[in-house]
């Protein structure tokens, strides 16, 4: 199988990673946090050894202020709603997922708003102004991607949270397509709450989320319960990591999480985008111009794009690539990508677009059988129309 | 040199208060509290060695205590 559904999840997982999941079955089986004999101890240890390496790649000085989620979705659930749960105004961009989109929209009912400020792919500018805009008097909050999960670009977060800053706002950032792929440094780039998945760039298992907190905005809980700590106290603890993460968390998961993280560092993050940038550059020059193929996004580029492209095959609806792209053996996504904010800004909605996106295992062979495909995919469809 | 056992909420600022120390040169080790004490609760425990003020070092890097007692020695 030609896997380029990576923008979903990396697959396969590194050898170390499969290996760190297995070990920690057998070794780290206790609960960390909740004994004290010696499985339970060295099990939080590993947990703890994770948020450390976590806090240090991504700038925040603080390992306690790593918080372990089930996935990105449940971290910028947590933000959000931990942020807006008595109402409010929230900024986000014009090209949110769903998973920023649906908990603002749920929180209709208790009296909250957002503002959609217009995103403008490679004007920094322009961007940063249409986010200036949309804060009103009543704004608590703003949160947006770092990169298009369909689109591909990048947003400005550093100058969006200085003047998130400017405005004595909390800014939270998506880096569900960034995370191990782009820089990003909390402190560096005004971050206060950073939601990312441990499954795609980080390399980690599926059911790893993180969420990093910098600064003093506290989150009000959205689960509460069992932390292993100050369990004569009726009150959630207010100190981070247990203030947010009740439960018992996902030992094996983070410990492939970690070993994923390991992973990146050893290949360089940087030289991980230049190759999976160059992948996507191939496949795009491979069908830019070729007929019936529409490229949605922009040639991908290091400094401008995270290494997807999205495109359309005319006359035959994104799905149905999709389908036929996988009885070659070639694994894409279709649709929407739980982004129609995204697709409403390409033009591409109803039907969606059809998405690639390569990993650190993906070959130039690879691209280039795809590329053979989607052409001959859309001759047919062109012969048939 | 005696050991103070020193108290903190959780295992994760257990574990990051034992890093804080030891590179100030303690010995430390981290154990599960003794007893399940009237202001935490279930909690972990410090078990530090060495010259100067170790609850000081924890308080200046943001680690809450709860408790320090004298004595003591590891499990």
């Amino acid at each position: 199988m030609i896997y380029l559904d990576n923008a979903a999840t990396t697959y396969p997982k590194p050898p170390s990673v499969r290996q760190a999941v297995a070990e920690a079955f057998l070794r780290y089986g206790a609960n960390p946090g909740r004994g004290g004999h010696a499985m339970a101890m060295a099990s939080a240890a590993q947990v703890y050894a994770c948020r450390e390496a976590l806090a240090e790649f991504f700038g925040l000085e603080d390992p306690s202020s790593v918080i372990f989620t089930a996935n990105c979705t449940a971290a910028l659930n947590y933000v959000i709603k931990g942020m807006l749960g008595h109402g409010g105004h929230a900024v986000i961009s014009s090209c949110e997922h769903n998973a920023v989109i649906r908990p603002l929209t749920a929180l209709a009912e208790r009296g909250v708003t957002f503002t959609e400020a217009a995103v403008y792919p490679c004007d920094q500018v322009r961007t940063v102004e249409s986010f200036r805009r949309a804060i009103r008097p009543d704004t608590r909050l703003i949160v947006c991607t770092h990169a298009s999960n369909v689109g591909g670009w990048r947003l400005p977060i550093r100058e969006i949270g200085a003047l998130a800053h400017r405005f004595g706002l909390p800014f939270a950032v998506d880096a569900a397509q960034s995370a191990g792929i782009l820089p990003i440094h909390m402190a560096a780039e005004n971050i206060d709450f950073l939601c990312m998945p441990g499954h795609k760039a980080l390399y980690g298992p599926m059911g790893t989320g993180v969420l990093l907190c910098r600064g003093e905005t506290r989150l009000e809980t959205v689960l509460g319960g069992g932390t292993g700590s100050m369990s004569l106290s009726p009150e959630q603890p207010s100190e981070l990591p247990d203030r947010l993460e009740s439960g018992t968390v996902n030992v094996p998961g983070i410990c492939g999480l970690h070993a994923g993280l390991r992973f990146v560092r050893q290949h360089g993050r940087e030289a991980l985008a230049v190759k999976e940038t160059a992948c996507m550059r191939r496949l795009y020059d491979s069908v830019a111009g070729v007929r019936g193929i529409r490229l949605h996004t922009l040639r991908p580029d290091v400094d401008r794009t995270v290494p997807l492209v999205t495109l359309t095959v005319v006359g035959l609806p994104s799905e149905a690539v999709a389908a036929q792209l996988a009885a070659e053996g070639i694994a894409v996504r279709a649709g929407l990508h739980c982004s129609p904010s995204a697709h409403r800004m390409l033009a591409t909605l109803p039907q969606g677009a059809v998405r690639f996106c390569p990993s650190v295992f993906t070959t130039t062979v690879d691209v280039d059988e795809t590329a053979k495909n989607l052409c001959k995919i859309a001759r047919k469809a062109l012969q048939s129309s | 040199m005696e050991w103070t056992t020193i108290y903190v909420s959780s295992v994760t600022n257990a574990m990051r208060g034992k890093r804080v120390l030891e590179k100030q040169g303690y010995t430390v080790h981290l154990q599960r509290a003794a007893n399940v004490t009237e202001d935490a609760g279930c909690g972990y425990s410090l078990l530090v060695r060495g010259s100067g003020s170790p609850t000081e070092e924890l308080r200046r890097a943001g680690i809450r205590v709860l408790r320090v007692t004298g004595g003591g020695a590891p499990r």
